[in-house]
């Protein structure tokens, strides 16, 4: 595979804005963004709490009616919908959101048993394997914690070997020992796999550890203020987080951040 | 790092396990049959009672005077009850399949919802003791208005838990559906109808011993054989020991159904937490 036969950039975002609502009462979320992401790129986005994250990931999953965004989402050349069709997508919420009656594995397998195609390179055994759950295969979720909840919704998303996984504060609900540990363990998942990640994220720490870039939006309406390369080696391990670079670059995040909310004062 | 080195000068507490005494045998034997301990003692209260205060038969007959009148007549009375069993039974299999069918379309279909609601409420707000008799001039004297009258009385708690089970679903779940490319007919199979299938044994709580009193209801205003049709018949001719015993006959179906009901539930629906609670 010859990377120069390819585009660099997999997920294209062109002038997107997004709409909740008709009339009046409308909603305006997102207006004017424009963002790419690379082939394995693990790019977070971070930005104050009601501006516009989590209707951002939906709109490029093609989760939101179709009247309510404008502009273009391209993934691989093709239309979003069209993505979507091809399972390009896979989506992980704060919330585990699995079936209660399904046990973890026929949750990791649900996804299997509905798009009716594609043979998983791994399969929903294997995959439980990777996420660190041999020997839980057979639990209901009522019987997992939270961080077991948040794996097997994890092991799920990579079922259909998506091309873009979107993650929307997946470890939000999480202690934050449990956090730290699945940081380290998302990020080796991820570099098994051939996956670009967007995860939505407020906390500069997971951001900074975690993404190649990290984008910051403004508060609602939404739009991209600032972006922050990361250029940290991988594999990172947790004691990156004490290093004085990496605060460093925490810090530099935050006032990126904190300048957003200034404009809108 | 230092931990305050209280351990060495304290002696470290142990932690009191409370004695089980609820386990013990006489106890789970206790609890096992306190209720009909109740009963037989409710029983022998009502006899002497009776029996003290020289109550004529014809007002209230002593529990003897009931079994009696039960082992006078076996055949005619447990033919009755097997006849109501059939008929509620069939009542209500064709309210769960009309209702879980009703409730999908409802569920699903918003124009199906606007145009057959209003409709549905009608019938549901008209008592079935006022639609009972119709039953008896279109269908004639027999098991189908009885069947139908049972139907009646357990379709409305099915179809409006199931539509409420259909719809409460975790939006989360069905969006990842939509992003794995499901169809409509998965999204329904595979989310939806299991998502209901706690609301709809709830419902069968209620709607289970509602086909019994749509069974007797039916028998009662239109038929020739079944426990209500008999307590027409007995009360007809001041037989209060069989008005009581047919009494206590549809109310220990009822008391069958319903815990069977429950049982089914149990088994079919582990992994829900109401269901947990109570086990
Ligand atoms: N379905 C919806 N209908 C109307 N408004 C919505 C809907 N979803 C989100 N919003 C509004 O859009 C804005 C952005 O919401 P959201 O994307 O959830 O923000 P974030 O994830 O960044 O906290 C908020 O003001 C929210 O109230
Ligand atoms: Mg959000």
């Amino acid at each position: 595979m010859s990377l120069a036969t390819q585009p660099r950039e997999l997920v294209s975002l062109r002038d997107i804005c997004i709409v909740h609502g008709r009339g009046p009462t409308a909603t305006i979320a997102v207006e004017g963004l424009d963002l790419d992401i690379g082939r394995q790129e693990f790019v977070c986005i971070i930005g104050p709490s009601g501006c516009g994250k989590s209707t951002l990931l939906k709109a490029v999953a093609g989760l939101l009616p179709p009247a309510s965004v404008q502009g273009t989402v391209t993934v691989d050349g093709a239309g979003a919908d069209e993505a979507r069709k091809a399972n390009k997508f896979a989506f992980v919420f704060q919330e585990p959101t699995l079936a209660p009656w399904r046990t973890a594995l026929e949750n990791v397998r649900l996804p299997l048993e509905v798009a009716g195609r594609r043979k998983p390179h791994r399969s929903p055994e294997e995959l439980l394997d990777l996420v660190g759950l041999k020997g839980a295969e057979h639990k209901l979720p009522h019987q997992l914690s939270g961080g077991m909840k948040q794996r097997v919704a994890i092991a799920r998303a990579l079922t259909l070997q998506p091309d873009v996984l979107l993650m929307d504060e997946p470890f939000g609900a999480l202690d934050e020992l449990t956090r730290d540990r699945m940081h380290e363990e998302l990020l080796n998942i991820w570099s098994a796999t051939e996956t670009s990640v967007i995860l939505v994220t407020h906390s500069l720490i997971e951001a900074v550890f975690m993404a190649d870039r990290v984008v910051v939006m403004s508060p609602r309406p939404g739009r991209l203020t600032a972006t922050v390369g990361i250029p940290f080696d991988r594999p990172r391990a947790h004691a990156l987080k004490s290093r004085v670079d990496f605060l460093d670059k925490v810090n530099e995040v935050r006032t990126a951040l904190e300048a957003t909310h200034d404009d809108h004062r | 790092m230092t931990i305050t080195a209280d351990a060495t000068t304290k002696t470290p507490v142990k932690a009191v396990i409370p004695p089980d005494h609820r386990s013990a045998p006489a106890m789970k034997i206790f609890r096992a049959t306190r209720v009909w301990l109740v009963l037989a003692a409710a029983a022998v209260i009502w006899e002497v009672a009776v029996t003290a205060f020289d109550v004529p038969k014809y007002l209230f007959p002593a529990p003897s005077a009931i079994i009696a009148e039960l082992q006078a007549k076996p055949d005619l009375y447990l033919g009755a009850t097997l006849t109501t069993t059939i008929e509620a039974f069939l009542g209500f299999v064709a309210a769960v399949v009309i209702g879980v069918i009703f409730a999908v379309l409802i569920a699903r279909a918003p124009l199906f919802e606007e145009l057959v609601f209003p409709f549905l409420n009608i019938i549901r707000v008209t008592p079935t003791v006022a639609i009972a008799p119709l039953l008896t001039i279109w269908f004639g004297r027999g098991m189908v208005p009885v069947v139908i009258a049972s139907f009646l009385i357990a379709f409305f708690p099915i179809i409006v838990q199931t539509v409420l089970g259909l719809k409460s679903v975790d939006r989360g779940l069905i969006d990842l559906m939509r992003i794995s490319n499901a169809s409509e007919l998965a999204i329904l199979t595979k989310i939806q109808l299991p998502n209901a299938l706690p609301y709809l044994f709830s419902s069968f709580r209620v709607a289970a011993p509602g086909a019994v009193v749509g069974a007797l209801l039916g028998e009662f205003l239109g038929a020739s054989s079944g426990l209500g049709y008999l307590i027409t018949v007995a009360s007809g001719q001041l037989n209060t020991a069989a008005v009581f015993l047919l009494a206590a006959l549809s109310c220990v179906l009822g008391i069958v159904i319903f815990n069977l009901c429950v049982f089914a539930e149990k088994r079919l629906v582990k992994w829900h937490p109401a269901v947990e609670l109570q086990a």
